[in-house]
């Protein structure tokens, strides 16, 4: 507004943010103003008070400070931008110490999520990277780094060093390589409380013994363990993705220590597995990457009412910003859902969902999320948002109306018929084999790709 | 007594970090390039703009009372920008301020 349509612009954020601003190339160059923190959720009496109250970058009333933003020069100096200060050693080697100390070095330069890590040894670290046929040197992916407003690269090398410290044993590492493939951040730069799953699936699961089964997700299990730490352990360590550093989380999540990591319960389930559903054959073995903000248990099982009235009263209640739901179930539930209730496929139940799962067009759109990112699509005119904004506040609505979108994962050692709900997303399936030292049964095609399908696009919810 | 361990211990850190790249990444702006400010509100128009994420809306709802009550004299239009809070840009609302308002309140992030 300033520079290209030559308007005097008063631009807001609250006090939680200066410093991101002193970051940004854009907004440190423009005179930023401040209210206190937060905005949202503020009766408008408080906003009033904040309207006249003070800004607490300037000590100044906020309206002066709007009012001399509109008539009066902009000090330069006063301009935030600072540029971020970030030291790195990528790739180098740590001043020997001892164990206890570095273990403190680890901590204080926050390359752990907290726990105790296994020191990543060149020795360790070359164990690893013989259990993959990629070189050391290779280029596996980048992400993106909020402060440095750029990103950063990883080769297979940085991975093994990740491994070795969540505690990988060397057979993990293709499935760590194929997590890391999936240039995806366990842990988000935002303000809400993210959290997301990762799903093995195929016969690398039973060769590096993941639990598919009773207390999948629960503690217990090294390789569920590791390797899903090891996923955030590359958002701390790459992208700094730290409590308020990158990450501004403000309750965090328990869920991002090992991100659900868990293997679909093949053997058990009377469908076809997850990944044959994405388009790999049955016998690859592919990791796959789902992320979301609620994830809810079934307290007891669907007893007085259908599986499928219990389902979607859940899920009338959880805001479904994308249209998203993945349900995890016990191989009970899927066996009854099959049996009892004539749903052959995962699909048909998919589909079932999306037309029965409703909720109020009012609860709706009074969910934050959907007012500020999916408003904009209705108003534009995108369907079905656009008939959603049409509709009576009482009129009840069909939010997870693809069926696409709805996952269902079976996992559990059929001990209790439940499940646990969430408006989850799938982002991507990686495959695991092309990461093998040794070419698994499945890979035959020369150049390991074969039966890969293209990435389904990974910016549902960028 | 504590010792030393003999093997290299590895920086965990990433191969590469490259600034200014990505979805996020933007060229510097001149300081010197802001708008020319006005000599006064007197009977000028501000365009009140919500973003749209949350709260936002009850903001410029507060600064709208405010200047409705104590500079009757200035215009005040409230707009929720189209598009995504932080993804999309909005060159039709802003080529409406440029037409019709002489300055924006743009907020509130956070």
């Amino acid at each position: 507004m300033e520079q290209k349509y030559g308007i005097p612009t008063a631009p807001f954020t609250t006090e939680a943010f200066i410093s991101v601003v002193e970051e940004d190339r854009k907004a440190g160059f423009v005179p930023f103003l401040y209210t206190p923190h937060p905005v949202i959720g503020m009766s408008d009496e408080a906003l009033d008070g904040y309207v006249v109250g003070n800004n607490p970058d300037t000590g100044r009333p906020v309206i002066e400070d709007i009012i001399d933003n509109f008539t009066k020069p902009v000090d330069p100096a006063k301009l935030k931008f600072k540029g971020a200060v970030v030291d790195t050693d990528g790739d180098a080697y740590l001043k020997p110490d001892t164990e206890e100390n570095l273990q403190q070095l680890f901590y204080e330069r926050g390359w752990t999520d907290g726990l105790p890590i296994v020191l990543p040894t060149q020795e360790r670290v070359d164990r690893m990277l013989a259990a993959t046929c990629a070189a050391p040197e290779e280029i596996v992916g980048e992400m993106m780094r909020f402060d440095i407003r750029g990103t950063v690269q990883y080769t297979v090398k940085n991975v093994a060093t990740i491994a070795v410290m969540a505690g990988a044993k060397p057979e993990y590492f293709p499935v760590i390589l194929a997590v890391a493939a999936s240039q995806l951040e366990a842990i988000q730069s935002s303000t809400s409380n993210w959290s997301a799953m990762l799903l093995v699936n195929g016969p690398i699961r039973n060769e590096i013994g993941m639990n598919s089964g009773i207390g999948a997700l629960s503690p217990g299990n090294m390789a569920n363990a590791v390797i899903g730490r090891a996923w955030s352990l590359m958002s701390t360590c790459w992208v700094d993705l730290r409590p308020g550093k990158n990450m501004w989380s403000s309750l965090g999540s328990s869920l991002n220590y090992n991100n659900n990591c868990c293997a679909e319960n093949e053997e058990a389930s009377v469908w076809e597995p997850f990944h044959v559903q994405k388009g790999f054959r049955k016998e690859e073995s592919v990791v796959s990457i789902f992320r979301g903000w609620v994830f809810v248990n079934s307290a007891g099982s669907a007893s007085q009412r259908s599986i499928g009235e219990e389902m979607c009263l859940q899920l009338s209640t959880i805001p479904p910003t994308n249209g998203t739901a993945t349900v995890v179930m016990d191989p009970g539930i899927a066996r009854m859902l099959k049996e009892n209730y004539g749903f052959t496929k995962k699909e048909d139940f998919s589909q079932w969902l999306s037309e029965n799962a409703k909720m109020p067009a009012e609860r709706f759109w009074g969910y934050d999320h959907v007012d500020w990112m999916v408003k904009p699509l209705a108003l534009q005119g995108i369907e079905p948002y656009a008939s959603f904004l049409r509709a009576k506040p009482d009129e009840l609505i069909t939010p997870y109306f693809d069926p696409e979108r709805i996952n269902l994962v079976v996992v559990g050692g059929d001990t209790n018929p439940l499940w646990k709900i969430s408006e989850y997303g799938y982002a991507r399936s990686e495959s695991v084999d092309k990461w093998r030292a040794e070419p698994s049964a499945a890979d035959d095609c020369a150049d390991g790709s074969c039966g890969i399908p293209d990435p389904y696009d990974p910016a549902e919810y960028e | 007594m504590a010792i030393i361990l003999y093997d290299n211990v590895l920086s965990p850190e990433p191969h590469s970090l490259v600034e200014n790249k990505g979805i996020f990444s933007a060229t510097a702006l001149a300081k010197e390039s802001l708008a020319e400010r006005l000599d006064t509100l007197e009977g000028k128009t501000v365009y009140l703009v919500d973003i749209g994420y949350g709260g936002s809306y009850k903001f410029m709802q507060a600064l709208e009372r405010w200047f409705k009550r104590n500079m009757p004299a200035v215009t005040t239009v409230r707009k929720r920008k189209p598009g995504s809070s932080f993804m999309d840009d909005s060159p039709e609302l802003w080529e409406e301020i440029k037409a019709k308002g002489h300055a924006a309140v743009i907020g509130v992030g956070g």
